[in-house]
């Protein structure tokens, strides 16, 4: 049970951090 | 401070420069693709792994690819940390049979060792199996310290190239370069070498190197614990300890094979492996300024990076020694003799290993924490308020002062990039820093690179006080309690990986609160330096004129130091006020 809680713990982490590098991109193009 | 102990810090200084060209001029052969003196040997093997992995060295990437791809990289590396850590009773070379480790431990580690803090909950040598210290933590020690170095070698090619005549970058369209030839050799011609020669050095000196299992021996003098039962033999912990403190140093990790770290006699036996360690934990960040400077054809601006660096590392280090020499003045009321004799150190030697001494164990305090590396030969919590306030304040400056490797000069080149553009508004003229223009969105990006640690830092700490779950575990009362959990989230969210050991962080609220600071502190502050390079390589480059700001000059590394601190200062200063220097103040009214 833990197991699964820190793996979509992780995995949420990293698809924060590729909307972070989304948001930047478009941020610079405006 | 003794003339001893300023020669040992003044002779440590001189090697530590003396080496940075020679080194940093070699990296910069490296990062250019040039051919290097390793070529015949490694040159093989590097073309043998982009085989392999499908990889074409020429292929140029985009900020967003190389980014996506230091993503994936770390992220995988997290999973194969976790699930060794998770299997490692059924796994091979675990003479002790150590069974598996929790899901909050493992999680924190895997973190940890990903994101080149390597923080540490757990005591490796009641913990971990040799298979999860080698293939799980010395890997990632290698790889994370890889991957800061490609993210700044990016951020250099942000600066020195341009878009050719027809929109399109030099190599490419906006290329960086890549980062899996980066990486890979970043790793082959520079961590593993110099993690050789490091490593047969401290195995001359006494590190141990083996897959034995623990040793128990017979005591000499026979011993009774509390309850008054004999002790007749102790335990020695054994495994393959020498391979790992070398990268561990060299890569600015920092998490040690046994549980007190580089105070660990079979870490650190003497004082030729004390300089050695200690040398290494600052080689490669002091060397990539001058790498920089190659790099942008202007050694002079990795100089003056290096003088800034080192100024504010001499005044921290000379606290820091000072602080500690002086001792505890409430002592000295109780008749204590803190002096100075032939036969005693002086000063606070509380957690401090009599072999090293104030000095060294000082000067490797400061080093530790100036750079993102957190291994320690003395335990931070027995200092002085002002002496362990050295080592929190470094971190909390965002580990830039040398800094991790490749982490700490793109975190500096973020202030220097502050630095310039409030100069250019304060003559009204568009900043520039090396001939590319610095506008709103590299603004933007640097200050998150300067903001998010603040915030991990500060809101973690009074997260952790405000929940029963944070204060459960602060052991200490009063004023070093808050500077235990201040120091932990210091040291998390700037990837250091030192701690004030009085906090039991080893809990799943600390485990999970600790991950999260490393996370954000080493990958949003990679995506936004990654942007900054970005956005530049696609600037041309404007000529130096006659109202532009020299950025090589004693006024600029001046301007640039005065940024850092008045910064660090402002962000830190009340909270530093409720812990160490209140603590301070108590100690000196007695």
């Amino acid at each position: 049970m833990n197991d699964l809680v820190y793996l979509v713990l992780t995995i949420l982490f990293f698809v924060a951090s590729l909307a972070l590098i989304e948001g930047l991109d478009r941020l610079r193009e405006s | 401070m003794t003339p001893n102990g300023i020669l040992q810090i003044v002779f440590y200084l001189l090697v530590l420069l003396l080496l940075a060209k020679p080194l940093g001029g070699y990296m910069a052969r490296v990062y250019e693709g040039q051919r290097t003196f390793l070529d015949p040997i490694l040159g093989p093997i590097e073309r043998l792994f982009y085989r392999l992995a499908g990889v074409k060295a020429t292929d140029e990437q985009t900020w967003k690819t190389y980014a996506i791809a230091m993503l994936i990289f770390n992220g995988l590396g997290l999973l194969v940390v976790y699930l060794l850590q998770r299997f490692q009773a059924i796994l091979p070379l675990n003479p002790q049979g150590l069974g598996p480790i929790t899901a909050d431990s493992s999680w924190n580690t895997a973190v940890s060792f990903a994101s080149n803090t390597n923080w540490q909950g757990y005591g490796g040598e009641v913990t971990m199996s040799y298979l999860s210290q080698m293939l799980g933590l010395a890997v990632q020690n290698f790889v994370s310290a890889a991957t800061g170095m490609a993210v700044l070698v990016a951020l250099i090619r942000g600066l020195v190239r341009s878009p050719s005549p027809d929109g399109k970058g030099a190599r490419g369209e906006s290329g960086l370069g890549n980062f899996w030839v980066d990486l890979t050799r970043s790793t082959l011609y520079i961590l593993l070498p110099l993690s050789v020669v490091v490593a047969l050095i401290l195995v001359s000196q006494g590190v141990v190197q083996n897959f034995n299992a623990y040793e128990p021996i017979a005591l000499i003098q026979p011993t009774t614990d509390a309850d008054g039962a004999p002790i007749a033999e102790q335990v020695l912990p054994m495994g393959p300890a020498a391979s790992q403190i070398a990268i561990k140093q060299l890569g600015t990790n920092g998490g040690g094979f046994f549980n007190v770290n580089s105070a660990h006699p079979f870490e650190n036996p003497t004082p030729l492996s004390n300089f050695t360690e200690m040398l290494s934990i600052l080689l490669i960040s002091a060397a990539l300024c001058y790498t920089f400077g190659k790099m942008v054809g202007d050694t002079r601006q990795g100089w003056a990076l290096l003088a800034a660096m080192t100024a504010i590392f001499v005044v921290l280090v000379g606290v820091a020694v000072w602080a500690e020499q002086i001792g505890n003045p409430a002592l000295t009321a109780l008749g204590v003799d803190q002096s100075i004799t032939e036969t005693q150190a002086g000063g606070n030697m509380e957690g401090k290993e009599t072999r090293f001494g104030i000095a060294n164990s000082a000067l490797w305090a400061a080093a530790t924490t100036a750079a993102s590396n957190g291994s320690v030969n003395s335990m931070h919590d027995s200092y002085t308020p002002l002496g362990g306030l050295v080592p929190m304040w470094l971190m909390q400056l965002g580990e830039i002062i040398y800094g991790g490797v490749g982490s700490g000069l793109y975190g500096m080149l973020a202030f220097v990039i502050i630095a310039v553009f409030v100069s250019g508004l304060m003559v009204g003229r568009t900043p520039e820093y090396l001939g590319k223009k610095i506008e709103a969105y590299e603004m933007k990006m640097a200050s998150l690179i300067i903001l998010i640690p603040v915030l991990v830092v500060l809101s973690g700490t009074a997260v952790a006080l405000l929940s029963p779950a944070g204060r459960a575990t602060i052991y200490n009362p009063d004023a070093h309690g808050f500077s235990e959990v201040l120091y932990a989230f210091s040291s998390a969210g700037n990837n250091n990986g030192s701690a004030f050991a009085g906090l039991g962080a080893n809990t799943p609220f600390y485990n999970t609160a600790l991950g999260f600071a490393m996370l954000f502190a080493r990958y949003w502050l990679a995506i936004p330096t990654l942007a900054i390079a970005g956005s530049l390589v696609k600037k041309k480059h404007v000529p130096a004129g006659a109202g532009t700001l020299p950025t090589h000059t004693p006024l600029f590394i001046g301007w640039v130091i005065g940024v850092i601190i008045i910064v660090g200062a402002l962000s830190f200063l009340p909270a530093l006020a409720l812990g160490p220097i209140v603590e301070h103040l108590q100690m000196i009214g007695g």
